[in-house]
């Protein structure tokens, strides 16, 4: 007779090895339609004086979520490209960015109030460059690394994949919620 | 070849076999009664699993029911508030350096301190148990981290830094199973371990406090990390790598040896009276050195009020003897191929259940192995126990005076078993015993019915080595003479080289600095070697098999390296 106990602990190990199941990647997808969703919160505290968060207005054809690393000071998440690439596109929230050797342009329809700069750092073998979008009390930066070969234009359906969501409309989500603060910009001191 | 005639055959009614009488009758176990030594998880274990999953069904009514989330963050708010209420200059500095121990590095440093200490102990098991369950713990708290998707403390301000998901708080789970690991795999069963056990307590609410009152967790995340944590470290240490079967122990000896004292003592006794009707008053291990798969015992029991108290020998087998057998059976297929039957048993009542076959077969055919008494059922499936009789002053024949008589009661050994169709596959010091100048063949469990014809010869050029160990080659072989051909010992020793022979044999012989097979290769006419390599499908499939299995185990922990470096 065979051992169910054994069976079943190889196929654990084949599943998360073969799936590279691991405690990186993946994560719950910042879509600026759920504006519910707890990765804003985790994304308005890792930079509370921050009054814009970044989020994913839609997924253009061969675009999808990467994954997301979240932490004080710093709130990331990437996306994927079947043309760019794995990575293709990271965006990070910060206090502050370096734009130094940057050109400032026109900011798009979403990103009202906002400063933008854009520093293309290479376009062949392949395009690399950021995007910066600086508001109050926070900077963005969309980072291009595309794969080698991928077209530049992929950047322009990046930018708008991406969008902008006020702190002060998940601020009030948390409110309405838990009756509770979400501390830091657009909302009432905290404790301590 | 017809040596009947002239070898001096033993004679089975020359055996003089003690009779035990069971001194009460054999009691049957009631349907619903406990085995002797039921198996459980513990108390605290099974506390650890319940605080899980009341965890996890938490968890489960947040993420349905908003109302639920809305209590939770209240009442996690409302303890934090008053944590910084209390919030001082000195308890912050306080908080702050008891908060590094959850950092990366420390919990690095702690782990990797760890694993070159299992490592220089060659303590394995624990060692995989542990990354098994460090890896498992990391998946589980960053996947709850992700579905549960709770950020940081609400209303509070927040001291410290911190990464991803609070619930439940990644840094006090992995510290909480890093000290578990430690206290598991490091620090012997009994009142360190106890101790251990407290000062990891200790350790753990000073870290959840410090890690509240910087208002970097909430209360019930931090919580959930530390139960999540210890619940995961002791189910996996006390799962498969529980104490009695894999003791953590500084002194010198075999891990397959279970400790036959406290409770499993008891159960013996119990359990000997109950299913054999032996009234067992003393139990001693013996012979441990020359034993790894399983535990031998010399177990005193009374007789009657006339009679002195008599010896049985027992053997003990758990599931972790499976285990070793089934490893050793793949590792000699990877490495030889089929040389001879090298297939695993697949339960402890299969292991002992042959090895009392192989003794009552030993003994209806007249060699001198023990008189079987019995098996006893210990825990079911889990451990059983074979009974069976004790040779009294018999010493090993690694110790004992080698006569005429023992060699040839040696080479008759042999020569029986070959006519029988018997192979013992172990003839080695540990297994001869030498009793008032008779010699006796102890260890009967990898006798084999119709054997290969390498292995019969096998068998022949061990006894004869074992023999002239304490004697010397040309007399052992002038006396194989009467029982064998030249011819079959050449073959003898064609067959025997490096795995064919038992490790006990071959360090013996390294010790003595005698190469035994070329003084009897020089002695017996030449033979070209037999080859011990055999190769064939299944070899195959389970080599590649075994290496696919290392690179899923390698690759998981690749991918969750973050964990470990």
């Amino acid at each position: 007779m065979r051992r169910p106990g054994r069976l079943i602990s190889l196929a654990v190990l084949a599943v998360l090895a073969l799936t590279a199941c691991s405690t990186g990647g993946g994560g719950r997808t910042p879509l600026c339609t759920s504006s519910g969703d707890g990765v804003f919160v985790l994304l308005a505290q890792s930079v509370p004086s921050a009054t814009r968060l970044p989020c994913v207005a839609e997924f253009p054809a061969g675009w999808s979520f990467g994954g997301s690393n979240i932490s004080s000071g710093l709130g990331r998440f990437w996306l994927d490209s079947d043309r760019g690439g794995i990575h293709a596109v990271e965006v990070s929230l910060r206090r502050s960015c370096d734009t130094a050797g940057a050109i400032e342009e026109q900011p798009a329809p979403d990103e009202a109030n906002t400063r933008v700069f854009v520093r293309p750092d290479s376009l062949n073998p392949s395009f690399t460059g950021v995007r910066f979008l600086l508001f109050e009390g926070g900077c963005i930066d969309y980072t291009f690394n595309f794969a080698s070969g991928a077209s530049s234009t992929l950047a322009i359906e990046a930018i708008e994949a991406l969008s902008l969501l006020p702190r002060a409309t998940i601020v009030a989500e948390v409110h309405d919620a838990t009756g509770l603060s979400l501390c830091g910009a657009g909302a009432p001191p905290c404790a301590g | 070849m017809t040596m009947d005639a002239t070898r001096p055959a033993g004679n089975p009614a020359q055996i003089d076999h003690p009779r035990i009488p069971a001194r009460v009758p054999p009691r049957r176990r009631p349907s619903g009664e406990p085995p002797p030594l039921p198996h459980h998880l513990g108390r605290t274990g099974k506390f650890w699993l319940i605080m899980v999953a009341y965890f996890v069904i938490t968890a489960i009514g947040v993420l349905t029911f908003p109302t639920f989330l809305r209590f939770f963050e209240r009442w996690d708010t409302e303890r934090l508030r008053w944590l910084v209420s209390i919030r001082t200059p000195w308890l912050t500095k306080m908080a702050l350096a008891v908060n590094v121990l959850t950092t990366s590095w420390v919990i690095r440093l702690l782990r990797w301190g760890t694993f070159a200490a299992l490592i220089a102990f060659r303590r394995w098991r624990h060692l995989f148990v542990f990354i098994g369950a460090i890896i498992v713990l990391e998946l589980l708290t960053y996947q709850l981290g992700l579905g549960i998707g709770r950020g940081r403390p609400l209303g509070v301000t927040i001291l410290t830094s911190w990464t991803g998901y609070s619930t439940p708080s990644q840094p006090v789970a992995s510290l909480a199973i890093t000290l578990i690991g430690m206290a598991y795999t490091l620090v012997v069963p009994g009142k360190h371990r106890y101790q251990a056990k407290w000062a990891i307590g200790i350790i753990l609410v000073a870290v959840c406090f410090s890690r509240m009152y910087l208002a970097v967790d909430q209360p019930t995340a931090a919580t959930f990390g530390a139960i999540l944590g210890v619940a995961v470290g002791l189910t996996a240490f006390r799962w498969f790598t529980p104490n009695d079967v894999f003791p953590v122990t500084y002194r010198r000896g075999k891990s397959a040896h279970l400790d036959v004292g406290g409770a499993r003592g008891e159960a013996i006794v119990r359990a000997a009276k109950d299913q054999l009707g032996l009234d067992v008053v003393a139990i001693k291990p013996v012979g441990l050195e020359g034993s790894g798969g399983s535990t031998p015992l010399r177990m005193t029991v009374a007789t009657s009020d006339d009679e002195p108290d008599r010896y049985v020998f027992a053997k003990l087998y758990a599931k972790n003897h499976v285990r070793a057998d089934r490893w050793y059976k793949l590792g000699r297929t990877i490495l030889y191929g089929a040389l001879e039957d090298e297939t695993p048993f697949g339960t402890v009542r299969r292991f002992v259940e042959y090895e009392d076959y192989t003794l009552r077969l030993m003994y209806d055919e007249g060699l001198p192995a023990p008189k079987p008494y019995g098996i006893v059922e210990i825990t079911p499936e889990r451990e059983y126990m074979i009974v069976m009789e004790f040779f009294d002053d018999a010493v090993e024949i690694g110790d004992a005076e080698v006569s005429d008589h023992v060699i040839d009661e040696g080479l008759d050994l042999v020569r029986r078993m070959w006519d029988i169709g018997l192979a013992h596959r172990d003839v080695k010091p540990a297994n001869l015993m030498v009793q008032n100048d008779e010699l006796r063949l102890i260890d009967v469990f990898f006798v084999q019915v119709r054997p290969s014809p390498w292995r019969q010869a096998v068998d022949l050029a061990n006894m004869m080595m074992v023999l002239a160990l304490r004697t010397d080659a040309p007399r052992v072989y002038e006396h194989a003479l009467q029982y064998f051909t030249p011819d079959e010992i050449g073959e003898a020793f064609a067959a025997t080289r490096g795995v064919a022979s038992p490790t006990q044999l071959r360090s013996l012989m390294k010790q003595h600095g005698v190469d035994l097979v070329a003084e009897f290769r020089d002695l017996a006419p030449p033979h070209p070697p037999i080859r011990i390599q055999r190769w064939s499908v299944r070899r195959v499939v389970l080599t590649l098999w075994v290496l696919l299995m290392a690179f899923l185990a390698v690759s998981l922990i690749i991918s969750n390296w973050n964990a470990f470096a």
